[in-house]
């Protein structure tokens, strides 16, 4: 069931947000729209919610055609990504909200916020105010009231976007242990790739408008299908028409057959990785990742000639 | 130093032009002492006049309230078509002079006016009496609210407002949960604003009231007339009423604001 | 949020609490004439009123006043202000309500009244600082340089309008042509520095301290002076007969009640209240006893009929069309309003 898009299209004005996209998310999966800013991943969110009409296109959820449905009634729960909490009510007040709606008993109500609470451990923050929070604290009020509503499907807009980049980690690792606990249709959207592979079962690779790939965090490493997937989803060098991984290239100290000669301008020790900047004998560069060890063991240096051997790089069909 | 003389300039600049005027005026009603003042606003005519004024602020100022509520949340959150002419329209009342506000209603609703026939045909008397002064006072107070309202709506923005519709609301339930209490002390100061202007109205109430004495004289129209008249301590001591109620508004005001920096 | 509704609802209270008085008032309109008149005779009127209330004739009957420039009162009937009596300044206003069908035609006749719908007299006078300090007696004084002429804006008033014709008709008395009375007028208009909307504006005015002379109603100055305001009144030489024109209008839901108030306007009862304000009074026996105050030996006082000014039919158009009109004219030559 879970959640089903096909052939939407959204433009504002001459922009074309969204240009026939379609996708499916399964129930209780936890699924990441990832893409540069611009390529459309927070419009489809927002279609997927409600937040914005589609021009053409159609949007299922559980099995219910919702497309011409108003957010309301959607049992969507929707964390924004500079949290919309409300200002004047206290933590308490912001949870309970979607239940007061609801107009559900004051007790069922008071039991619900307390579990949500728990959950997000925010109990000693109850009755403060939105302000009195840090990022990440707001960020858990803002998905526990999202949660309160138990809502058929969980959509984040660059949850973790406006934290720093501890909070992020801690927070990140915190909603992974959730989704496993409370194991609710889940999209989020990001653009940090390192993000998405951590946290998400599926990632959407989202490009102009366009959905480029859909596949676990491993078949977007190992078989990127377009070269846009292949550097946004790790990074890739391009050597004429292959393209390749910094860490799947190999350097050797004697020339070899169907090796690259090259010299080596730059090298960076990062403690555990290594990398060293190569001018390619033909023209251009690239970066060559190894570990330290590696490094130490080919005992190079600044100005030695280098044979580049990238037997694992990919071609693409010209088309993308 | 240069406090000082910032100091020494502003609260000069006050005492001359807001202090000075103000004192005169409590000054003159109470120069005879307090009884003459007293009898003169309680007068039937006086003490008439001063309800007239509540009665078209009790229904002007809500009515005001409510639709430049509602056009403000038209102007930041409904683009359409004429959104800048709506925009440039509520301001109108501020620069337009309230004596031709007067005359407008005088052609729209006078005996031979667009409205005024037929409304006269079917007994319904607007212009000289209450309804062509609340149509006055409205229209003079209208820019207010609005213009206390749009600038935080904007503020605030619309993520709140979204947030609040996924989680089950209706458009009502955001505006009165959500919506609402996020604007309520910017509506409440275009309130206290609406309400200062509404008492203290003259010019276009003035053209379309007839100043019938006893009947369609508010307070303003009743200093006015009792200064005419030579009725000094009259015309002083209903001026010192206006400002009390001035003040009840604006102190009322302060009251209910929220001290600063509690959330 | 309930703290705001605090003052709703307080406004809601106040609401409340005036609107059943509002209702009383409006609901004793069965015998309630409601009487506009132009800006001066409200003194008069607050005496008169009660009077009559005590006749036999005026009893049950209870009144609504409404004063202001005649002009602008005028205007306002003809637009749909509710009056059942109309007292305005000048003939023209009435006229103005003859032609919108508002009074009827022959309201100033002499089967409608003996005194021609005129209820009271006065003349033109000129209001000085006490001890008349720049020496303004006779018309050609108020040309003099530095004398500050004030007097309200004909375009508006009534009491203007009678200012500019007992003007033009003295300086023709006194053997001008017409061309060199408009001259007179058009110089008289550079002295004027402020011209207010009403009689009553421009007295305020004065006595506010601006100006070295006034041109006023008789009676505007001499209420003035009852107050004991520091002024003097003296009246030039030659002046005009200003009458104000009374009547009942044909919309009145009380014609009864309206006529015999204003039949009770002519009793010399109500003349005297009227002379006891600084009014001529038009009912001679009553004036008889009054001529100490209103002096007439050794003044001209002629009339809006008078051969050289011919009528308010004629004077009307000639000097106060607010296109063509030789004050119009006037007007903007000196920077003056006519709207």
């Amino acid at each position: 069931m879970g959640i089903h898009v096909e052939g939407v299209t959204k433009r504002f004005g001459s922009f074309t947000a969204l240009n026939e996209v379609s996708l499916d998310v399964q129930q209780g999966s936890l699924t990441a729209l990832l893409g540069p800013s611009g390529s459309g991943k927070s419009t489809l969110l927002r279609v997927i919610a409600g937040l914005e009409r589609p021009d053409a296109g159609r949007v299922t959820i559980s099995g219910e055609d919702a497309t011409g449905v108003a957010p309301r009634k959607r049992g969507v729960g929707f964390v924004f990504q500079h949290y919309a909490a409300f200002k004047h009510m206290t933590v308490r007040g912001n949870i309970a909200f979607g239940l007061k709606i609801r107009k559900r008993p004051r007790a069922e109500v008071r039991a619900r916020v307390d579990e949500l609470l728990a959950l997000v451990q925010l109990q000693p923050f109850a009755d403060r105010y939105p302000s009195q929070l840090s990022g990440g604290q707001r960020q858990r009020m803002a998905l526990a009231r999202a949660l309160a509503v138990e809502p058929k499907v969980l959509l984040l807009d660059e949850p973790f976007g406006a934290l720093d980049t501890r909070v992020r980690g801690e927070l990140r690792e915190w909603l992974h242990r959730l989704h496993d606990e409370v194991r609710v249709t889940t999209v989020f959207v990001t653009h940090d790739q390192e993000e998405a592979m951590a946290l998400a079962d599926q990632i959407a690779v989202l490009h102009d408008g366009r959905i480029e790939q859909v596949g676990s965090p491993r078949d977007l490493y190992d078989q990127p299908q377009t070269p846009f997937v292949m550097s946004f989803v790790g990074a890739a060098a391009q050597l004429g028409e292959r393209w390749v991984r910094q860490h799947d290239l190999d350097l050797r100290l004697e020339p070899t057959a169907g090796a690259l000669e090259a010299r080596v301008e730059r090298i960076a020790r990062l403690g555990f990785e290594a990398r060293v900047e190569l001018q390619l004998a033909g023209s251009g560069t690239v970066w060559a990742q190894m570990t330290c060890a590696e490094l130490n063991r080919l005992e190079l240096e600044r100005g030695d000639t280098v044979w580049v051997l990238a037997d694992r790089a990919r071609v693409f069909a010209e088309s993308s | 130093m240069r406090r000082l003389t910032l100091r020494t300039v502003a609260l000069g600049y006050l005492a001359l032009i807001l202090l000075g005027p103000l004192s005169v005026v409590f000054w003159r009603a109470f120069e005879k002492g307090f009884g003459p003042a007293w009898n003169a606003v309680t007068t039937p005519e006086a003490m008439h006049a001063f309800q007239l004024t509540l009665v078209i602020a009790a229904i002007a100022v809500p009515a005001n309230t409510i639709f430049g509520v509602l056009c403000a949340l038209l102007i930041v959150r409904h683009p359409f078509p004429g959104k800048g002419l709506l925009n440039a329209l509520v301001d109108l009342p501020l620069a337009l002079s309230p004596v031709v506000v007067g005359f407008a209603l005088f052609l729209l609703y006078g005996r031979t006016g667009w409205f005024g026939s037929w409304l006269s045909g079917h007994g319904i008397q607007v212009l000289f009496a209450l309804p062509s002064m609340i149509l006055a006072t409205a229209f003079v107070s209208i820019p207010f609210v609005v213009r206390e309202v749009v600038p935080v709506l904007r503020e605030i923005g619309t993520d709140q407002e979204q947030a609040a519709e996924t989680l089950g609301a209706s458009q009502w339930q955001t505006f009165r949960r959500v919506t609402f209490p996020a604007i309520r002390w910017e509506v409440a100061y275009g309130v206290v604003l609406t309400t200062a202007r509404s008492l203290g109205g003259y010019g276009a109430v003035s053209v379309v009231s007839g100043r019938l004495a006893g009947q369609t004289e508010t307070a303003t129209l009743y200093v006015s007339d009792r200064y005419e008249n030579f009725d000094i301590v009259g015309a002083y001591a209903a001026s010192v009423v206006l400002a009390l109620m001035a003040i009840v508004v604006l102190l009322t005001m302060n009251l209910l604001r929220p001290k600063e920096g509690v959330h | 949020m309930p703290r705001l509704a605090r003052p709703l609802t307080l406004l809601a209270a106040a609401f409340l609490v005036a609107l059943p008085t509002l209702a009383a008032s409006a609901a004793g309109k069965s015998a309630n004439l409601t009487l506009v008149a132009y800006s001066t005779p409200k003194a008069s009127y607050d005496q008169i009123i009660p009077a009559f209330e005590a006749t036999p004739e005026g009893s049950g009957v209870t009144f609504g006043t409404s004063y202001g420039a005649s002009g602008t009162q005028a205007a306002a009937v003809i637009a749909g202000l509710k009056a059942d009596v109309v007292n305005l300044s000048l003939q023209p206003d009435m006229t103005n309500l003859v032609n919108a069908g508002i009074v009827s035609g022959s309201w100033s006749s002499k089967r409608q009244s003996r005194y021609h719908g005129m209820v009271t007299n006065s003349i033109v006078v000129f209001v000085v600082r006490s001890g008349n300090p720049k020496k303004i007696r006779g018309w050609n004084d108020l040309l003099k340089p530095g004398v500050d002429v004030i007097t309200p804006n004909p375009f508006t008033s009534g009491g203007a309008r009678w200012n500019v014709m007992a003007a033009y008709g003295a300086w023709r008395k006194a053997g001008l042509t017409h061309k060199q009375a408009v001259a007179n007028l058009t110089k008289l208009f550079r002295h004027v520095s402020v011209q207010d909307t009403s009689a009553r504006n421009a007295l305020q005015t004065f006595l506010s301290g601006k100006g070295d002379v006034l041109l006023s109603y008789e009676n505007e100055a001499y209420a003035a002076k009852k107050l004991g305001q520091p002024i003097e009144y003296h009246s030039p030489a030659r002046t005009i007969l200003i009458e104000n024109p009374v009547a009942v209008t044909k919309t009145t839901a009380n014609p009864v009640q309206a006529a015999a108030f204003v039949s009770y306007l002519f009793t010399p009862a109500a003349q005297k209240l009227f002379a006891n304000n600084g009014y001529r009074p038009v009912v001679k026996s009553v004036f008889k006893q009054y001529t100490s105050v209103f002096p007439t030996r050794n003044l001209t006082i002629f009339n809006i009929t008078d051969r050289l000014l011919g009528g308010w039919k004629k004077a009307q158009p000639q000097f106060f069309d607010p296109k063509t009109g030789i004050m119009a004219k006037i007007e903007a030559q000196v920077g003056g309003v006519t709207g």
